[in-house]
């Protein structure tokens, strides 16, 4: 074995060699002084790491060492999430707040674009239906009225008790209800609603008690109809909502008034005059002086007078019963108005919907700025709070590392 | 550890740490030729390896990849080292330039003054051909390992020992030649 060899022997391990090649590097070492050296010094690296021990404090330094980095890495990811956390509690105060804001601005009467919905109202009003209650004490008191002369006449008083007693009973006495409705109508086809209207009220029956039109259809002068209409009362529910499908309902109310007191009070009395009358007219028949005739002839002119008066009322509010009072306003729709309607087309529906969608960013702008002008108190002491609190520990972290130090 | 804990990122990194700790005190060890240093480097090894574990996907291993931090971390220390140690740093280690004692090396020399004369002469190697020496010749690696804890190839490892054992031997011999019981004396006189 030549020292060249011997060297590329050595590079392997001594266990990776044969029983060959450890007697041939024996012998060569024997013979040469260098070779020697050089298996000394490779085994002596061999063997160094072997003999050489772990310091004890070592293992458990570093141990300690991870530890104290792991609490570290925590403590960092902790305070890490302080902001975000933050940011997200305050994003959340500010979008509530706005909210509340927002909301309590508008209320109820939000968007003229709302379909107002007054079905509750109206079923209640419809459904309506208070009993007159007549008794036949009532007679007896309108039998006690300014003509008091001729009520000494005890026959007068019988002839009404009996002619009315059936007519006066509560039990058979239908309400009278007069009811008024009016609703505002918001239109882009005017004039095929406008029609629509007129249509519909001739169908139920009904009359133009009066119309009033103004506009020319531009733009600066858009077209408006205001009717009074009478509408049978039977065919009142058909004509509405027949009515209300003709454009968007803006606005709506209905009023129910039951006047059935002072109806059958007013044809007691009417009826109590006629039969005031009938008598007077028989007395008069049978009178033998001309006093008598003087005196009869006065008193049939005001009970007459009062007939009249009573029948005129009465036809009033039969007319009024009947025929209920419907005002309609039919208002044409400006393009600003028409996202509100729901026959337009999907471009301009969108259109319509981002210039809304625009307006109610300025609107929430306006509630966030109040909201946050009225949070302004709170938010200022707040801050002063928590700059408080931050000197505070600050101060006593300082104290601390001060004691520390000492 | 009981059957339903999951251990956390800290517990898997001990008990992984654990089984390589000695080797790479000993790697730190013959990189630095101080036990201080030594400590400092292998635990700074393992802190870097805890902080990196998150990403550690296991590609390489973790033996290599522990070994590639250590160096890593040792070839940084040295470098902020100053190139030329001094008599009285060398005296504060233990060097006593009072003993002339001057064996041959390999035949005369006692087994310490032997070992003290092979990690003086590795500790005057440049740092890349030291690494591939320790990994090789103290901790028996093979080349293929080492290839991948220094990330280079085979044919550099190779180059790198042979230079680094050609220098040693050199060192020792003439260390022996010129009578002085240390080689760090004699190669400063060199220079």
């Amino acid at each position: 074995m030549d020292c060249r060899t011997f060297e590329l022997l050595l590079d392997r391990t001594e266990e990776e060699w044969t029983q060959d090649e450890m007697r041939e590097a024996r012998e060569h070492a024997a013979i040469c002084a260098h070779c020697r050296m050089l298996w000394n010094v490779r085994r002596e690296m061999a063997d160094m790491d072997r003999d050489e021990p772990l310091p004890p404090a070592f293992s458990e330094s570093w141990k300690e060492k991870i530890r104290t980095e792991a609490e570290h890495k925590m403590n960092i990811r902790l305070a890490s999430l302080k902001r975000p956390l933050a940011a997200v509690a305050a994003v959340a105060v500010l979008v509530l707040g706005t909210t509340v804001s927002y909301n309590n601005r508008w209320g109820d009467s939000r968007r003229s674009s709302a379909a107002y919905q007054a079905g509750s109202d109206y079923d209640a009003g419809y459904g309506y239906a208070a009993s007159a209650k007549r008794t036949a004490n009532t007679l007896q008191s309108l039998a006690a009225a300014p003509e008091g002369a001729l009520m000494e006449d005890s026959v007068v008083f019988e002839a009404e008790e009996t002619a009315y007693g059936a007519a006066d009973d509560p039990s058979v006495s239908p309400a009278k209800i007069i009811r008024t409705v009016s609703f505002t109508l918001k239109t882009r086809q005017y004039e095929r609603d406008y029609q629509q209207i007129r249509d519909l009220t001739e169908a139920c029956g009904g009359r133009i008690e009066s119309l009033s039109i103004s506009g020319d259809g531009s733009a600066s002068s858009l077209r408006r109809a205001e009717f009074t209409l009478r509408i049978p009362s039977a065919r009142l529910d058909d004509f509405i909502s027949d009515a209300r499908s003709a454009g968007n309902v803006s606005a709506y109310s209905e009023s129910s008034d039951d006047v059935s007191d002072s109806y059958y009070d007013i044809q007691s009395r009417l009826h109590t005059q006629q039969a005031k009358l009938a008598r007077l007219t028989e007395m008069m028949e049978k009178a033998d002086s001309i006093e008598d005739l003087i005196r009869l002839e006065s008193a049939i002119s005001e009970t007459q007078y009062l007939i009249d008066r009573y029948s005129g009322q009465i036809g009033s509010y039969d007319s009024r019963v009947n025929d209920s009072t419907v005002y309609i306003t039919l208002r044409e729709l400006s393009s600003a108005d028409a996202a509100e309607v729901k026959e337009l087309g999907l471009g301009e529906r969108i259109l319509n919907a981002v210039r809304a969608s625009l307006e109610t960013a300025g609107e929430v702008a306006q509630a966030f700025i109040i909201f946050l002008l009225s949070a302004l108190p709170w938010i200022a002491a707040g801050a002063v709070l928590i700059l408080a609190v931050r000197a505070l520990l600050r101060r006593r972290k300082a104290r601390r590392e001060k004691r520390e130090q000492e | 550890m009981s059957l339903f804990h999951r251990p956390s990122m800290q517990e898997r990194f001990t008990e992984m740490a654990s089984r390589y700790e000695r080797m790479i005190y000993l790697l730190c060890l013959r990189m630095t030729g101080s036990r201080e240093d030594a400590m400092d480097c292998a635990q700074e090894t393992l802190l870097r390896a805890y902080r990196a574990y998150g990403s550690f996907h296991g590609r390489s291993g973790e033996k290599t990849w522990l070994y590639r931090i250590a160096c890593n971390t040792c070839v940084d220390l040295l470098r902020r080292r100053p190139s030329h140690v001094s008599l009285e740093e060398l005296q504060e280690k233990g060097y006593d330039p009072a003993d002339t004692r001057i064996p041959l090396p390999g035949e005369r020399l006692e087994k310490e003054e032997l070992r003290r004369q092979i990690l003086e002469a590795l500790a005057l190697l440049p740092e890349e051909q030291r690494a591939a020496v320790i990994l090789r010749d103290f901790q028996q690696m093979p080349y293929e390992e080492i290839a991948r804890i220094l990330e280079i190839s085979e044919g550099t490892v190779k180059s790198r020992i042979s230079r680094g054992r050609e220098k040693i031997k050199n060192i020792l011999i003439r260390a022996e030649q010129n009578g002085y019981a240390s080689v760090k004396e004699d190669e400063g006189r060199q220079e």
